[in-house]
């Protein structure tokens, strides 16, 4: 079985552990590819599974930003086009190196974080071990990624640095390579270092812990003095082969050790705690810096006269504002760091540090703190930015050799990058590199949100350009003037509605109350006086046609006939109908019949009951009592009479009684005789059972108010016989008088009614005429007002 | 829901077809049929007039629980509802308490209130012409007044005969009754067409109209 | 009998007194007026139901049901179904179910309204109209032919009347002149009729009131 070795602490593991089993850092990374699959991933494709530590650096293939868990390994970085930004002894340091293996490239930023191994891994880089992208970028064309420069590879086998650590001033061995830092570091102490109000070192998203700037250290400056170049490839694998003594710190990395109590946020890291005691002072500092700052975004505000001269060189510009607009949408910021401008030497892992990349975005410093912590390290440091002395780099100096050594030599040939690389490359590199490297291409950076800082962010939205902060609007309703004069005017009308207003009607009331008594007191004594008195001012009544019709159907019936009377009045109009009625029932009494009563009303039976028990010989009648249902009652019982109506008021089965014999349909009936005042219901005899009485005769005895509407049905020969309310039940009486004898209903009520209606007419004909009078005054005069 | 409003509508229908199919078929079972369902629905009617009895008392309860004005009358109405169907369901309607309750209750009040129509009546009339002063009301306030005057003899003056014998006579069975047939002719044509409508499950005033989302 | 006689008083009393108090209302409306009435609606709803059970339900649904034969309680099953699920209209939360209660009676009686209306209405009183002109009815032909152009003219005209269709116009809805013309005409008819109607009604609450005040009279005149 396979082993591999832990970057953290540099103790072997099998090869099917994710994770190591000593320090629990992760052994493989996130996303590895084949080796072989070399195709370059275009955005929206598939990513391709991939080895080693070609781990993103907390970006996403497409730009996504994503945080980086402890023990992850950063992804890589292509920034060959940097090349030329390069200072020169990096470039040294590559070109001795050339001839070195690579390193196995397990992770380029391995678990023990930055370059700068603080594990036990004292072994010196493995040959192959593979070069992170700013340094592969250097190498291009020349070396595979997975060679480490032997530089690099013996730093990262020294040990951690230890927190606490007195910072030491190691000097540098004297080699080609590390002059520069020998060189920085007398700088550093001859001039002091400007003040912390300078550029901050890191924008507050990204800025690292002090654990993680001192994982973020190189490993050559921790491990040049000791072992040549180590096994595994640290992230800035620059001379992984190039052994350093590890007590040769270099005095600007001692030097940075030495405050250790600036930032105690963030924890010290474990790899590096373990056998740190070969870690500069510079750094055991800033790992102590890290642990005060906060977890979401440590920043290290490491004074500008710490940081060496060498790294402010390399210091970026201010980050930009949050305002500027945003880069190309979804344009990773390893991309927008890709198509800078030439001239500006910072790289893109430091550019977008200085741009304010989110924690999830902080590119692989951040990246190589969290995969230098173990396990069981706080999360602070997993959002851990770049270390100062990155931050700290300003394309000064080297901007201006950055050109000059573009222009002279490109010294390293670009390189055929596995897929995994080119997948991580910015679309902007790939096109920069397709159209021309040098093209000056002006990228947005993000403002703001997540995604400050990056260039080449795409906006929003298409063409809606900067971000802007939103307009604030005014919570008060804003009203113009006319509005506010409606408003004005409504809030007038609905006080003036809820306001009481004096009662005017209150004249009007009483005279209307008046007209009412003075109509009833008229009315009254107009009925009253001839009731009490008995007087008889009125002659008999007019003679309708019909009646003599309906005489002659009465007297044209067979003796004994068996007659079904409809009660279907209500107790309201009970005066007038009996009055009505009583004549032509005493005519037809003397035919002595049969009488079958019937009613559509409830109060139906009891009323005929009444009305027959007022006659002084009442004849034989069986009271069938109501029948439900309005006209399918009466359709029901004009089909089949014994169904229909069973028993009588008494509960007596009715179709049995001597009365009704031989009577099973409604055709058996010599007559009917329908008493109403309602024209519905008589319409509803006429049209239900009018079918059915074949022979049979209907005579109906209404009241005056159905009148006009039963007419048309006695006009249509449907009705044979019509009497028609009192004035109907007075002429039929005064035609039997020769038969009545004695004052039936009609005569007791004629002159009380004449006198009533008379008086009512007068009252009527004058109200009608001075009311004509006064409308028509009143429009007149609303004419002549108009006129 | 749909299937229930179906239903309804295939009941409603197929009844109704049956009874329609009798007036014009002369088959035994169908007259039956008919007589059945005829007898049917005077059975349903009658449970309808109680269901409408029932709802009295449930508005009327609702009324006096929530302790509405008025409260005390809807309890004066309970309990004389109550003691009318007691007495009337323990009797028969035909007892003479019944009668009784009848003639000094229900009698008295419903000609009172038909009496005091005459005044209401009278009112009116004076005030039409000052509210409506049009052709249309004129010719109905003239033509009341003068069937009025032709239905009963003046006092002290007896009859007028061009009244009585002409004008009212004209007036009652030509031009009334003219506009009588054809107020007749339209209700029937009306109740026809409604008729119709529900026989073929237009409408659907049974509860189960989809147009007015019942279900 | 005295039991008789007091019955009789104690009839006329409470009519009396009944009388009275609605006869109150003329004054203007009084709590006396009201308790009259609401008595009065309670008595006419409970001796409706009264009549209704015993002159239909119980005689009609239950005795069949109880003391009837097995095609007796069968064919009383299907009312006894239909009036319960009837009464279900009385709740809200029940009331679907009385819609095929309800559409049994609106189905029958939609038929008999339009068997009804065609055969008893619509059939006759066009062949009346017809046979208005029937010169052998006997009479005089002058008048019978004008009287029945008046009620031919009356009757169209009163059903052009109630013809509301209007064509749609850019200036709004508009009538044929003719139709307008011919509804107005129909309108005076119309106006004639509900004349007629008007003299109708107010000689029914004459003799009402006539009826009333006779019983009165005739009780006070008991104690004369």
């Amino acid at each position: 079985m396979a082993e591999l070795r832990c970057p953290m602490c540099g103790k072997p593991n099998s090869d099917e552990l994710k994770k190591c089993a000593f320090c629990g850092a992760r052994l493989k990374p996130l996303l590895a590819s084949s080796p072989d699959n070399r195709s370059p991933i275009h955005p929206g494709e598939e990513p391709v599974e991939q080895r080693t530590s070609e781990v993103k650096r907390g970006i996403a293939p497409f730009g996504e930003p994503e945080s980086i868990q402890a023990g992850d390994v950063p992804t890589g970085e292509n920034i060959a086009d940097l090349e030329p930004a390069l200072p020169s002894w990096l470039r040294d340091l590559r070109d001795q190196d050339s001839q070195t293996p690579p390193a196995q490239p397990e992770k380029p930023f391995a678990d023990e974080g930055w370059p700068f191994p603080t594990g036990a891994e004292s072994a010196p880089q493995p040959a192959d071990a593979k070069l992170p992208d700013w340094l592969s970028g250097l190498e291009a064309g020349a070396k595979e990624e997975e060679e480490v420069p032997d530089w690099l590879a013996s730093i990262r086998d020294k040990s951690p640095i230890q927190p606490g650590t007195p910072a030491e001033e190691e000097p540098i061995a004297p080699s080609e390579g590390t002059d520069w830092l020998g060189r920085l570091r007398q700088e550093e102490k001859e001039k002091p270092a400007p003040t912390a109000g300078g550029a901050p070192p890191f924008p507050p998203e990204s800025t690292p812990t002090a654990s993680a700037l001192l994982e973020d250290l190189p490993d050559w400056s921790s491990d040049r003095k000791s072992e040549p170049a180590p096994d595994k490839p640290g992230p800035i694998q620059a001379a992984p082969d190039e052994a350093k003594p590890p007590e040769e710190l270099p005095t600007w990395l001692a030097g940075l050790q030495g405050e250790p109590e600036k930032d105690t946020a963030v924890p010290p890291t474990g790899p590096k705690s373990a056998p740190s005691e070969e870690l500069p002072d510079w750094l055991m500092k800033l790992q102590a810096e890290s642990k005060t700052l906060t977890p979401e975004f440590p920043r290290i505000d490491v004074p500008f006269e710490e940081s060496p001269d060498w790294l402010a060189k390399f210091e970026t510009k201010a980050p930009p504002a949050p305002e500027e607009p945003a880069a190309p949408a979804f344009a990773s910021p390893m991309e927008s760091k890709s198509v800078e401008e030439p001239g500006k030497i910072m790289p893109d892992w430091l550019a977008e540090f200085e741009e304010g990349a989110a924690p999830a975005e902080v590119p692989s410093p951040a990246g190589l703190e969290e995969a230098a912590l173990p396990a069981g390290e706080s999360e602070a440091n997993l959002l851990m930015e770049t270390p100062d002395w990155l931050s700290m780099l300003k394309p000064e100096g080297g901007e201006k050799k950055a050109p000059a050594g573009a222009a002279e030599k490109p010294e390293i040939a670009p390189v055929e990058l596995p897929s995994w690389v080119q997948a991580l490359r910015p679309v902007e590199a790939v096109m920069a590199e397709s159209k021309a490297p040098q093209e000056e291409e002006k990228e947005e950076a993000a403002i703001g949100g997540p995604l400050a800082g990056l260039s080449g962010v795409l906006p929003l939205s298409p063409g809606l350009g900067a971000l802007r902060k939103p307009q604030a609007y005014s919570t008060n309703l804003q009203m113009t003037e006319g509005q506010q004069r409606h408003a004005a005017s409504l809030e007038r009308l609905v006080a003036a509605e809820s306001e009481p207003r004096p009662l005017s009607g209150q004249t009007r009331l009483r005279s209307t109350n008046l007209l009412r008594w003075i109509i009833a007191l008229v009315l009254i004594l107009a009925v009253g006086l001839p009731l009490a008195t008995g007087i008889q001012t009125v002659p008999g009544a007019v003679y309708p046609s019909e009646l003599s019709t309906t005489r002659g159907l009465i007297n044209g019936l067979r003796a004994n006939p068996s007659v079904l009377m409809i009660f279907d009045y209500e107790p309201a109009l009970s005066g007038e109908l009996e009055a009505a009625a009583s004549p032509v029932i005493e005519h037809l009494l003397l035919k002595s019949p049969r009488l079958a009563i019937l009613s559509t009303s409830p109060t139906g039976p009891i009323l005929a009951d009444s009305f027959m028990k007022r006659i002084t010989t009442p004849p034989e009648y069986v009271n069938l009592g109501y029948l439900a249902g309005g006209p399918a009652g009466v359709l029901g019982f004009a089909e089949d009479p014994p169904a229909a109506a069973t028993y009588t008021l008494e509960g007596v089965p009715a179709w049995q009684t001597p009365t009704l014999q031989g009577i099973q349909a409604l055709s058996d009936f010599a007559a009917v005789l329908v008493l109403t005042d309602n024209p519905d219901t008589g319409r509803t005899w006429i049209e239900q059972a009018g079918l059915y009485l074949n022979t049979a005769p209907m005579i109906m005895v209404i009241s005056a108010q159905a009148e006009p509407m039963i007419r048309p049905y006695y006009d249509s020969g449907q009705i044979k016989g019509l009497v028609t309310g009192l004035a109907g039940g007075k002429a039929y009486e005064q035609a039997n008088e020769q038969v009545f004898q004695g004052a039936g209903l009609t005569r007791r009520y004629w002159d009380a009614f004449s006198a009533g209606l008379f008086l009512a007419e007068v009252m009527i004909l004058v109200g009608g005429l001075s009311g004509a009078i006064v409308a028509w005054r009143v429009r007149r005069s609303k004419a002549e007002e108009g006129a | 829901m749909k299937l229930k409003g179906l239903f309804s509508a295939v009941i409603a229908i197929a009844t109704g077809l049956v009874m329609l199919v009798g007036y014009f078929v002369e088959l035994p079972i169908l007259v039956n049929l008919r007589i059945t369902i005829l007898n049917w629905v005077i059975i349903l009617a009658a449970v309808a007039l109680f269901l409408g009895l029932f709802n009295l008392l449930a508005v009327h309860t609702k009324k006096i629980r929530s302790k509405e004005k008025g409260g005390i009358y809807s309890l004066i109405l309970i309990f004389s509802l109550l003691i009318t169907l007691i007495i009337g369901l323990w009797l028969r309607p035909d007892h003479a308490l019944m009668a009784l309750i009848f003639k000094t209750i229900q009698l008295p009040v419903e000609t009172s209130l038909m009496a005091m129509l005459a005044v209401t009546l009278t009112y009116a009339s004076i005030r039409l012409l000052r509210r409506r002063n049009n052709l249309i009301s004129v010719i109905f306030l003239v033509t009341a007044l003068l069937i009025l005057l032709g239905t009963v003899p003046l006092p002290f003056v007896g009859h007028v005969p061009i009244l009585g014998d002409l004008i009212r006579p004209f007036i009652a069975q030509v031009l009334a009754a003219a506009g009588a047939r054809g107020i007749l002719i339209g209700v029937a044509l009306g109740s026809l067409t409604t008729g119709l409508r529900v026989l073929f499950g237009a409408d659907r005033p049974y509860g189960s109209d989809p147009s007015r989302g019942e279900k | 009998m005295p039991n008789g006689i007091n019955l009789d008083f104690v009839t006329a009393i409470v009519s009396f007194i009944f009388t009275l108090l609605v006869l109150s209302y003329l004054v203007g409306d009084n709590p006396l007026f009201r308790l009259a009435i609401y008595v009065f609606i309670g008595v006419s709803a409970g001796y409706a139901a009264a009549v209704a059970w015993h002159q239909v339900l119980w005689p009609k649904l239950f005795m069949p049901l109880i003391y009837g034969d097995m095609q007796e309680r069968t064919l009383s099953l299907v009312p006894l179904l239909l009036g319960i699920l009837l009464l279900m209209k009385l709740s809200p939360r029940t009331a679907q179910l009385g819609n095929p209660a309800m559409a049994f009676m609106v189905g029958a009686g939609a038929a008999v309204a339009v068997g009804g209306a065609v055969l008893g209405t619509l059939l006759p009183q066009t062949r009346a109209s017809i046979n208005l002109f029937d010169l052998k009815t006997g009479g005089s032909v002058s008048e019978r032919i004008f009287e029945a152009s008046i009620i031919l003219i009356g009757t169209l005209t009163t059903l052009v009347y109630f013809h509301f269709s209007a064509k749609a116009t850019p200036s709004g809805p508009q009538v044929n002149r003719l139709v307008d013309i011919l509804g107005g005409i129909g309108q005076v008819f119309i106006a004639i009729t509900f004349g007629v109607l008007f003299a109708g009604i107010y000689a029914a609450a004459m003799t009402a009131l006539v009826e009333r005040l006779s019983f009165l009279w005739s009780f006070i005149a008991s104690f004369l």
